[in-house]
């Protein structure tokens, strides 16, 4: 038998296949990759609508509703601006009820490090047995619903029977805190009076004034070097928010007087680091250093001093008795809300920075090794920037959650944020204006304020909180 | 000849089995098992129901305190003796789902017959209740048949009720939709044990300097774990015993306030007595009424404001406190939970005898209004009406009501029904005053004030602080009582905007519908009420008379 | 690559055939036959949206003038009237539409009750940035009264009329206002409204006018024709009775009132008080019964139905 009987005459093995028409052509591709949107559009499907259904349909009725005076039942009356009008210029619980979700958010954000180590300490067991145990054992609590939790916190906390109460007592730790009591309350008045003794609260902005020199200085001390902005905008954020919660919780007297033109300061100290800045850039790096030690001295200073002075201002005769009232004392209550999670780590929060440590290359402990580095430097230098990612996602739950959450304060306290409406914080209040006053339409305007306000953050995380790979 | 390397005989078979027997499998297994076992109770109930010769109709309700659902399956079955062809299901859902359960049985079209009206917004929202609850004015202007051979059994149903059926009626609708059962009323439980050793009477505090003098005694015992007992606790807070000490101190405010002569004070009428001088915080009265609230709640455990109900229970049936302010509801819990005896008096209240207080003091508030509780309404997609209807009406009447509310220890709500002896201290007492003054005017104000009460109370700032706040809070130009006012004058305007929506409805189906029962007695009553509103032109125009400044509504 | 063509096909015929299906139905809504029963069940539901295409598909499709047409013309302003969120353009839609049931059949049954809603249209505030027009209110309501005078409905709108006049609170309309309702009442002693709006014109010589004497004498009036809503006059007993003792010094009359407060409302929540003010007045004080039955020494035996 010859090959060409095996082999069909028309055709030899090393021919390419006769191109096909371009029509076809297309219509074969265009329809292979409607095949695959098809497929996985049907797949998909019952999320979207699920979503669309669940998720943004509500959204979109609390942007709508916003515009409208509507008591949550038939009544719905279009105002157009006005609730958003009464929100920004006539509500006096509103923002100031940031402050304590600022606080919160401060808070919060130094809750997040027990976390991190702990996930550092369990990625560093050598036995794989025991870092599953240990994984386990964190992962048990997570099925505790949180209702459930919040309810074994209040019991805590309760004054009497509370198990913080009986820890307090049974370690004599009721006594420190009744001596810090009378101790810190003194100190803050040292300090206040030692302010206006040196004339340092006659200077624009007080206290917070020569925070931001010191902050100035240290940013000037950079120079205008090509991303020294950047670090500049934290300073200020930093600085400002540190001194408008000033001037919400202690008298303006002893920090300085923020008032318009107190906060005109800013321009003042502004004005001053550019001055220095040039200084420092005519005298080349000596300057640069001389002026950088004298930020760190004053910016640590002036840190110091006013945490001594806002920190514990008053004796409250809380620890007086052996059953502090946690939840019932106006100055316990911020303290409470703070303290609240101890020790603070959370399983979500171990098991992502777990995944993050574990996905860290043995190349790069090598190269640590064979540079030097010692446990703490693998921490700082290692460990930590590469995990930043996570660190970030981390950051924004956290700030959406502590912007948004209401439902501790709600079953800690109350509606109304208990005495003093010291635990008042904007989703309590929105809750507060729907479900007490029946104002639906103004509550869902305050819910779009706190969505812009949150989303201003995220961005700001996602600009300046930056993965260094 | 096989390459492949020598298998065990048998091990094929195993190797099978193996790859069959994973956690996978386990699961799909154990996911079929469940399917089937869920869809053949579904059929079978299905099949029970079609095959179901008695007529079934379905009660719903939140009650789940002790007593309340035995007592129910009770009076069923005993309506069942009478009923042969009625079978009657009891649905008892807890109050935090019941509202979703409702929704969503009702809107399907399947919901319980009847059902306790209240915790959601379908039972109380006038276009959701009319369109699905049935209108019950016809039948309740008639007998309740269950009455026969009582001293009710000429009168008309809903006047055999103590509070004549005002629990039932919705204003704005102009209609019945529902029918209380029991009452609801809050007293003070104490442990008899615990007073008998501080005390030479068993019936509780016989007045409020009884009841001082019972709490200072009661705080130098020591309770089983070792801590001073405490001697009041509150389910609701510290609220239940001060709301009737603020009728007892301005009840005598009335004259002052009552410009309206309506027979109570309002916060609106507070307010335009406050701008004009009649009353505020400098009153002798005021004071001494705040000074007893902080009595009062000195006899409070110090987390008296973080207590929830449940630690509140708590404390008392575990000893650690004396007394207990709660409702009728708890009583049969308590019963059955305390290993003490328990009694139940009166809240204390200053009387005009008081060493301290006295000439202050008008009287008790006095429950005469008090409307009934527990109402339960009728599904108007119910397949079997007449026997909802039925059950309503005995549950309702003299020898039912009673029967029901004796077994369940609840107040009674039909006139002549004697309550159990439990309950005898619970129904309403008509001696007393209703009209108090209350300063926490509007949302704002009111935040404002709550935050400072608390502190006051509890000892953190003195009287002028409270005075202070509450004063400025209310002459706040942007958030105080002129804004509460001017959202009143908008409500109003809504209200009667509302009434419109309501009038039309009627006028329509008079028009055009002539099954329309009643609709033009509904219409004439919805009307004049809505008249009398004058679109609410009244609150702008006595707004402008005391502050001498016009309003707009907000 | 076949199946997957016939999937295709599937999709798209089974969305074509949807979109006809819900033509379809809204065709059949829009045909002549279509249920205005059910337009008004769902009125009754407080549901205008859904009322409304159905009484607008019947106007339009049924001959001008007929009793459908005016009963479709008339529903389907109403709903527009009714609608919310109420706007300028909704508003002005129903105006539009009772407008031209008026015009077009001035002595129908819906006519009057047409011209009313335009009265309360002008009259009411249905919108945040709507306007007032008490003068348009008043020409509509005293159309009707005109038109009507002997139908019930011509009540109605003297009710209206003299409101209008009420609500402005300063005494010149206030007087307007009383003396439209009581040559009404003159003229029509047995309207169905007659004791509402005595006790309308009470409440008005209460307040603002502070005419405590005729305040009493217009709810006797009510009175005597029978409270328009049983069972709730406590707090107007309790208003009469204060008056007559402490303005029109009149004992014996306040404590007829402190009396029927405990016998017919003792649940209004007065009754105690009424007690103390009849031993005030050193008068007969009965007992408040509704609450003693239930005190009796015995249990009442359950009696078996």
């Amino acid at each position: 038998m010859s090959t060409a009987e095996v082999m069909p005459q028309n055709k030899t093995p090393d021919q390419p296949p006769a191109p096909r028409p371009r029509l076809e052509f297309l219509k074969a591709k265009a329809f292979n990759k409607g095949k695959l949107y098809l497929g996985l559009l049907l797949l998909m499907l019952p999320v979207i609508v699920g979503m669309a259904l669940f998720t943004y349909y509500p959204q979109y009725s609390a942007v709508k509703y916003s515009f409208y005076d509507w008591d949550g039942q038939q009544t719905v009356d279009f105002i157009g601006w006005n609730n958003y009008r009464e929100a920004f210029t006539k509500d006096k619980i509103f923002w100031p009820s940031f402050m304590l979700t600022l606080i919160l958010l401060i808070a919060n954000a130094i809750k997040m490090w027990p976390s991190i180590f702990v996930a550092v300490v369990m990625h560093r067991i050598r036995s794989e047995r025991f870092q599953y145990i240990y994984r386990v054992l964190f992962v048990i609590p997570m099925i505790i619903p949180g209702l459930v939790m919040l309810l074994i916190w209040k019991s805590f906390f309760d004054a009497n029977n509370g198990v913080l109460n009986k820890v307090l007592n049974g370690t004599g730790l009721r006594y420190v805190l009744q001596d810090l009591d009378v101790r810190l309350p003194q100190i803050s008045e040292a300090g206040v009076k030692l302010g206006v003794n040196l004339h340092v609260t006659q200077m624009p902005g007080g206290l917070w004034g020569l925070l931001m020199i010191g902050a100035f200085l240290l940013s000037a001390a950079r120079g205008f070097r090509k991303g020294v902005v950047q670090g500049w905008v934290w300073w200020a954020v930093l600085t400002v928010a540190g001194a408008i919660i000033a001037n919400f919780t202690v008298s303006p007297a002893v920090i300085g007087n923020l008032t318009i033109p107190g906060y005109c300061f800013v321009l003042v100290w502004l004005g001053l680091g550019v001055i220095a800045a040039n200084i420092v850039s005519a005298t080349g790096n000596n300057g640069a250093n001389i002026v950088r030690w004298i930020g760190r001295i004053v910016f640590t200073g002036a840190l110091l001093w006013i945490l001594a002075v806002i920190l514990w201002p008053t004796h409250t005769k809380a620890f007086d008795t052996d059953a502090p009232n946690w939840l019932g004392k106006t100055e316990l209550i911020i303290p409470s809300l703070v303290f609240w999670g101890f020790p603070w780590v959370g399983t979500v929060g171990v098991l992502l920075y777990l995944a993050g440590l574990q996905a860290i290359p043995l190349e790069v402990y090598e190269a640590g090794e064979l540079d030097g580095i010692g446990s703490i430097g693998r921490l700082f230098r290692l460990e930590l920037p590469l995990i930043m990612t996570q660190v970030r996602i981390n950051l924004i739950f956290m700030t959406i959650g502590t912007l948004t959450d209401y439902g501790l304060i709600l079953l800690l306290l109350g509606a109304y944020g208990g005495p003093g409406s010291k635990g008042m914080v904007p989703g309590l209040y929105a809750y507060n204006q729907a479900f007490i006053e029946g104002r639906y339409g103004y509550a869902c305007a305050l819910g779009m304020v706190m969505f812009v306000i949150i989303m201003g953050i995220t961005i700001l995380y996602q600009k300046y909180v930056k993965v260094d790979k | 000849m096989s390459d492949s390397p020598k298998t065990p005989p048998g091990s094929a078979h195993a190797a099978g089995l193996s790859r069959w027997l994973n956690m996978n499998s386990l699961g799909a297994l154990l996911l079929t098992a469940v399917v089937i076992a869920s869809a053949w109770q579904v059929i079978f109930t299905q099949r029970a129901m079609a095959t179901e010769t008695k007529k079934v109709i379905k009660i719903a309700h939140w009650q789940l305190e002790a007593g309340y659902r035995q007592a129910m399956d009770k009076i069923i079955a005993k309506y069942e003796q009478m009923h042969p062809d009625v079978k009657i299901e009891q649905v008892a859902i807890t109050e935090k789902l019941y509202s979703q359960c409702l929704n969503t049985e009702l809107i399907s079209g399947e919901g319980p017959d009847l059902t306790e009206m209240g915790a959601s917004k379908m039972t109380s929202q006038a276009s959701l209740l009319v369109r699905y609850y049935l209108p019950l004015g016809e039948l309740v202007n008639e007998p309740n048949p269950y009455n026969k051979g009582t001293p009710l059994e000429k009168r008309r149903w809903r006047e055999t009720l103590i509070d004549g059926m005002r629990g039932g009626f919705n204003d704005s609708l102009q209609e019945y939709y529902q029918i209380p059962t029991a009452f609801a009323m809050i007293r003070l439980y104490y442990n008899k044990d615990l007073l008998r050793q501080v005390t030479d009477h068993q019936d509780g505090p016989r007045s409020f300097a009884d009841f001082l003098a019972i709490s200072n005694k009661l705080k130098q015992i020591k309770g089983d774990d070792n801590r001073p007992i405490i001697p009041v606790v509150g389910c609701y807070g510290t609220g239940n015993m001060i709301d009737p000490l603020a009728v007892a101190f301005t009840a005598n405010e009335e004259a002052n306030v009552d410009t309206e002569l309506v027979g109570s004070v309002s916060t609106m009428q507070t307010y335009e007595a406050f701008c004009r001088g009649k009353i505020n915080f400098d009153s002798p009265r005021i004071k001494a009424m705040y000074a007893c609230y902080r009595q009062l709640v000195k006899q409070f455990a110090n987390d008296f404001s973080s207590m929830d109900r449940q630690t509140a229970v708590f404390k008392f049936v575990q000893g650690h406190a004396a007394m207990l302010a709660t409702g009728s509801w708890d009583a049969t819990s308590l019963t059955t939970q305390v290993k003490f005896p328990l009694g139940v008096c009166q809240l204390p209240v200053p009387t005009q005898d008081d060493p301290l207080y006295g000439p202050y003091i008008a009287g008790r508030p006095n429950e005469a209004g008090n409307t009934g509780g527990v109402p339960y309404g009728v599904n108007k997609a119910s397949h079997h009406l007449k026997e909802a209807l039925d059950f309503l009406a005995y549950l309702t009447s003299l020898p039912g009501n009673q029967e029901f509310n004796r077994m369940a220890d609840w107040p009674p709500v039909v006139i002549g029904a004697q309550p159990s002896e439990l309950m005898k201290p619970f129904m309403p007492d008509p001696t007393g005053y209703t009209s108090h003054v209350d300063f926490a005017y509007g949302g704002n104000v009111l935040t404002v004030y709550n935050g400072l009460l608390v502190q006051y109370l509890q000892g953190d700032i003195d009287y002028d602080t409270l005075k202070d706040g509450t004063e400025n809070a209310l002459r706040d130009a942007n958030q105080g009582g002129d804004h509460a006012w001017a959202r009143e004058y908008s409500d109003k305007i809504k209200e009667v905007r509302a009434d419109e929506r309501t009038l039309a409805m009627h006028a329509t189906r008079i028009l055009m519908d002539p099954t329309a029962k009643n609709a033009d007695d509904k219409y004439r009553r919805l009307l004049i009420q809505q008249a009398a509103k004058n679109d609410g032109e009244e609150y702008r125009y006595r707004f402008e008379q005391f502050r001498g400044k016009t309003i707009a509504p907000e | 690559m076949k199946q997957v063509r016939w999937l295709w096909i599937a999709v798209v015929a089974g969305v074509i055939g949807l979109e006809g299906f819900g033509s379809a139905t809204q065709a059949a809504g829009a045909a002549p036959q279509v249920d205005l029963a059910k337009a008004v069940e769902f009125i009754s539901q407080y549901d205008f949206d859904h009322a409304y295409p159905m009484f607008q598909g019947a106007w339009k499709a049924r001959p001008e003038g007929s009793d459908a047409w005016q009963q479709g013309l008339y529903g389907a302003a109403v709903c527009k009237q009714q609608m919310m969120p109420a706007g300028a353009d909704t508003k002005a839609e129903a105006r539009t539409d009772f407008t031209t049931l008026v015009e077009k059949t001035p002595r129908s049954k819906y006519a009057p009750r047409a011209m009313l809603n335009l009265g309360r249209m002008a009259e009411l505030k249905d919108f945040h940035d709507d306007t007032v027009d008490l003068n348009t209110a008043r020409q509509w309501y005293t159309k009707v009264m005109e038109g009507w005078p002997d139908d019930p409905i011509a009540g109605e709108a003297a009710l209206r009329l003299s409101g209008s006049y009420i609500l402005c609170f300063d005494q010149d309309n206030v007087n307007k206002g009383i003396a439209i309702l009581e040559k009404w009442l003159a003229d029509h002693p047995k309207d169905p409204l007659a004791s509402g709006m005595w006790q309308y014109l009470a409440d008005t010589y209460f307040y603002p006018l502070a005419n405590y004497k005729k305040t009493v004498e217009d709810y006797k009036k009510a009175e005597a024709i029978g409270w328009m809503q049983p069972g709730r006059q406590g707090g107007v007993y309790w208003r009469l009775a204060i008056l007559l003792e402490r303005e029109l010094k009149d004992p014996d009359g306040a404590a007829e009132y402190y009396t029927k407060i405990i016998t017919e409302t003792p649940t209004s929540g007065k009754a105690y008080e009424s007690q103390l003010a009849l031993k005030r007045l050193g008068k007969p004080v009965p007992e408040i019964e509704i609450f003693a039955a239930s005190k009796a020494a015995k249990p009442a035996e359950p009696v078996k139905p």
